[in-house]
């Protein structure tokens, strides 16, 4: 487990992930099966932003779905305010109130066949919230800057534009009053100038709220508008944690560094573009999982640090390195 | 609801919508030409069918109606269609027949529709072993021929109206099925639905808000295209001879007319007014169906 | 030396169900040789439009006026024949979303192999060589395109679209599918490829943050027109136009304390093309519009203080 709560302030745990695997069955007879989360542990604290880094097919999309209960895990525990997740449906039911989810394409989420308002009460009839719905789904979608709410409540999704569309997502998300929201890609399909709006829309609610939220990005610059903690993800596992800070200013896992490497190029830093995609969650190494295409394995600065035996051979787990960062690197402290 | 809820609530504002866009499927009907002139067809045939009694008296279909009549009479001024063999009036058989006829063409989609929806959709939505099964007997029901089918299940069950559009139901939703559970499975692949489950929405309170809403129209066209197939599958019975004896469909009308020789005898009156009812009917739905299909079909329609 | 690609007073109109619409209205710009031109812009500012009616690759509907001059050759005077040859030959498209311009049950050697026997130009097969060349390698050729990750399938268009030699590379949002590792891995390839051939790009994204290292110069499009264009960097370190301006600081630059917890956006919509607003099209969304903005529509002209760059706005350049 990353990071203790001794230097942040009121950090009370409310989501806790450990050693949680999820494992398709193999396509075939005979084949192998896909590890798409191959051991994942991952805290989140009352009210904090944490984002969770990688490339698609990284698993950061499945990890977020086994945490809302959409996903079954094949193995480790999901603990939600200290209880694990329910698998009674009553108990589900009650679960889906507490943590929601926004996707990536606002427009697919949405049915084009209800209004903006069945949009956003759906969530309160399900519940049997029906009370005062008017009024809540007004203070909804005018908390998500939707303003005045009568203008929007009976539109249809493809009367709205995409920034319009993803706030009534997060306005039909919110009148749960949720704790923890998941947010999957949540500004990748919008416009660079509707981003910006939707992340500052994010932090406020959060704010606001006291509600954490996981946001799961590809881009390294999203954590640095919003996020309070990053975990960067790879084939599986999370391989790099810290705080925001931290971790960009001082990236220590070799995939990290070439992640920021690629975004920061236009401040002068050297690029460090990897060789070849990321592998299949069939396929994955032995020993570091990295070290097919890690850079200090190919330049053979492993073998002069006599660390290339480990690399190919032993699995690294997270470690703490630094105030509140853990890596899992061997190469990380020798 | 409560005082905060301004004079035109939501409800009242989606009834207008769903109003707007009943206008819309029937601005665009107009447009269609195909479209509006079956439906303007089948309209006559339903007012036919529906005031039957008041065109001929049902007496007229008994045998004994027609012993003092001439047999085989051409059409004049007396008997517009002339006679069948037996001398009754060959139009009162068509009017009343136009009864038989679309009453089990629609209660036998009515049967195909449900039963081609429900495991649709539950082949579609549920998955698993259900589905497997399910899909199984869709299959048997897909490949095995099924006029010997509808035969054997007429002579099982009956031949009474009802039973009869009940055989031809059973043995004629395979198809629809088929078309239900592709479009579930194509629906419940939609973020909307995964949105729905991670706000805590039940199976039933899916099918029921998302999935049965957007599969509705690809039913209701899809019936349309059944209710032919299901008059002839009707006409072809009763033309063998398995048909309800006692109620004049125009199949049977067109087995008497066969039977009877009018053919050999140049009676055109007899066996040509059924048969192009039965094409005039078929055609006129399948029309409308496309036209239906047309309208509803989201990748045509423009949004 | 003379452009290989010169655009003069472009207007494109084309017809949709709600009318004409003015997708591009009066678009100049100018690409030299070997230099790569990024055109960024927002969904639905034009900028596909404009890219595609460059090879007249529009409905026949569509009304395009002004003059696209590719090395020389006016392409909206060309009889149909020419306007072949010079598609591909003189200038070719990488089209975003590689999946749906592949033919799925042929194999890309043999897809790459047609494209060049439809301009004649070469009886031996050079599929191979092209894919050596994009870093695929020549045996890939025989694969389909299923068979291929989203990157590979996006190097097998560059090989196709480089098979005839073109003097000119349309890159439309070449990227916006990948993943960052590989969106930079692409860039890289495309920017060797320009280097090695001298070849000229248009370059086309809505992400600024890509044009930092390809973009020789960059143009802004915002509503059918082009509002501020300079020379790359200078541009995405310092904008003058209050839209770019706002384009740019929409991606944080990572490290800088400014932008931390600070996410900055634009408020309102894009404007609606069949109904834009009065005077600066911008000047709804415009956080420092003055009351002149509702009436003057600016031309672009030249900013004071920089020789290269020319800005659409009321408050610059105005001595």
């Amino acid at each position: 487990m990353c990071a203790g709560g001794q230097i942040m302030t009121a950090t009370e745990s409310l989501l806790n992930v450990s050693n949680v695997h999820v494992a398709y069955p193999a396509r075939r007879r005979g084949g192998k099966s896909a590890r798409a989360v191959d051991g994942v542990d991952l805290e989140i604290r009352l009210g904090e932003i944490v984002a969770l880094v990688g490339e698609s097919g990284c698993g950061k999309t499945t990890l977020a779905r086994a945490i809302l209960g959409l996903q079954k895990i094949s193995e480790g525990l999901i603990a939600f305010d200290g209880e694990l997740l329910p698998t009674s449906a009553n108990g589900k039911k009650a679960f889906r109130r507490r943590v929601q989810i926004v996707f990536q394409d606002p427009t697919a989420s949405l049915n084009p066949r209800q209004s903006v308002y069945e949009i956003v009460a759906e969530g309160l009839r399900i519940h049997g919230l029906g009370e005062n719905e008017h009024h809540v789904v007004k203070t909804a979608l005018e908390q998500c800057g939707l303003h005045p709410a009568e203008r929007y409540m009976l539109k249809y999704p493809h009367e709205l534009s995409g920034g319009q569309r993803q706030r009534v997502v997060i306005a039909g998300a919110m009148v749960l009053k949720p704790q923890l929201l998941v947010a999957d890609e949540p500004v990748s399909s919008l416009d660079a100038s509707v981003r910006g709006e939707i992340l500052a829309l994010l932090q406020r609610l959060a704010r606001d709220e006291n509600m954490a939220v996981l946001v799961v990005t590809h881009d390294l610059g999203l954590p640095w508008n919003i996020a309070d903690r990053i975990a960067v993800m790879y084939l599986g596992r999370i391989v790099e944690i810290g705080t925001t800070e931290e971790l960009l200013a001082n990236p220590k896992h070799p995939y990290t560094q070439a992640l920021l490497s690629v975004v920061l190029e236009h401040l002068g830093m050297p690029q460090q573009i990897l060789v070849g995609e990321m592998p299949d969650p069939t396929e994955i190494a032995s020993g570091c999982r990295f070290h097919p295409r890690c850079p200090l394995v190919q330049s053979g600065e492993a073998q002069r640090r006599g660390i290339a035996d480990r690399c190919t051979h032993e699995d690294p787990l997270l470690q703490m390195s630094g105030n509140q960062q853990s890596v899992a690197c061997h190469a990380v402290g020798v | 609801m409560n005082d905060l809820v301004p004079s035109t609530s939501p409800r009242d504002m989606t009834w207008a919508r769903r109003k707007q866009a009943l206008a819309r499927v029937w601005r665009e009907l107009r447009h269609d030409r195909a479209g509006f002139v079956s439906l303007v067809v089948l309209l006559g045939f339903g007012l036919v069918a529906l005031s039957a009694p008041l065109i001929a008296d049902r007496s007229l279909l008994l045998a004994a109606a027609g012993r003092n009549n001439p047999d085989l009479a051409s059409p004049s001024a007396q008997f517009l269609l002339g006679t069948d063999d037996i001398g009754r009036d060959v139009l009162a058989q068509l009017v009343w027949g136009s009864r038989v006829s679309l009453f089990i063409g629609i209660f036998a989609t009515v049967v195909a529709v449900v039963i081609g929806s429900v495991v649709g959709l539950v082949a579609g939505y549920v998955k698993g072993k259900v589905a497997t099964v399910l899909l199984a007997i869709d299959e048997f029901f897909l490949v095995v021929p099924f006029l010997p089918l509808a035969i054997v299940l007429a002579v099982i069950l009956g031949r009474s109206p009802v039973t009869l559009a009940i055989v031809i139901g059973i043995t004629s939703w395979a198809g629809s099925a088929r078309l239900v559970r592709a479009q579930v499975l194509t629906l419940s692949e939609r973020a909307y639905v995964e949105r729905a489950r991670a706000l805590g929405a039940g199976t039933w309170q899916i099918i029921f808000r998302h999935v049965l809403p957007g599969v509705t129209p690809l039913i209701i066209a899809n019936a349309t295209l059944i209710v032919p197939g299901a008059i002839l599958t009707e006409s072809t019975l009763s033309f063998l001879g398995f048909g309800d004896r006692l109620s004049p469909s125009w199949g049977k009308l067109l087995d008497g007319a066969q039977s009877s020789g009018s053919i050999t005898l140049n009676a055109w009156w007899y066996y040509l007014p059924p048969g192009l009812c039965i094409i005039a009917v078929v055609l006129a739905f399948t029309l409308f169906g496309r036209a239906l299909e047309r309208i509803f079909d989201p990748r045509l329609a423009g949004r | 030396m003379s452009a290989v690609l010169e655009v003069r007073d472009l207007h494109i109109t084309y017809a949709s169900s709600s009318g004409l619409v003015p997708a591009v209205r009066g678009v100049d710009l100018e690409i030299a040789p070997g230099e790569t031109l990024g055109l960024a812009g927002e969904s639905g500012c034009g900028k596909s439009t404009l890219a595609m009616a460059l090879l007249r690759l529009v409905p026949p509907s569509t009304q395009i006026t002004g003059s696209i001059k590719l090395a020389g050759q006016d392409i909206l005077t060309m009889k149909p024949g020419q306007l072949r040859a010079a598609r591909w030959a003189q200038a070719s498209v990488v089209f975003q979303g590689a999946q749906h311009v592949l033919n799925p049950v042929r194999r890309i050697g043999r897809q790459i192999d047609e494209a060049i026997e439809a301009h004649g130009s070469a009886s031996v097969s050079r599929a191979g060589e092209l894919l050596d060349l994009v870093g695929l390698g020549a045996r890939r050729g025989d694969d389909y395109p299923h068979e291929l990750s989203g990157g590979q399938k996006q190097r097998s268009l560059i090989a196709m679209a480089l098979a005839c030699d073109p003097l000119l590379l349309i890159a439309d949002e070449p990227t916006t599918a990948l993943d960052v590792m590989v969106q930079a891995q692409i860039l890289q390839l495309l920017d060797n490829i320009k280097r090695e051939r001298g070849l000229s790009m248009l370059f086309i994204t809505h992400d600024l943050s890509v044009l930092s290292h390809t973009a020789d110069r960059v143009a802004v499009m915002y509503a059918g027109r082009i509002i501020e264009v300079g020379a790359g960097d200078a541009l995405l370190r310092n904008s003058l136009h209050p839209y770019s301006k706002a384009l740019t600081a929409s991606f944080p630059i990572i490290g800088d304390p400014s932008s931390r917890h600070q996410p900055r956006g634009l408020a309102g919509d894009p404007p609606d093309p069949n109904n834009l607003p009065s005077g600066c099209p911008f000047h709804p969304r415009c956080t420092v519009a003055i009351d002149e903005c509702q009436s003057v529509d600016v031309q672009l002209r030249h900013a004071a203080d920089d020789e290269e760059r020319s800005v659409a706005c009321v408050l610059v350049g105005k001595s």
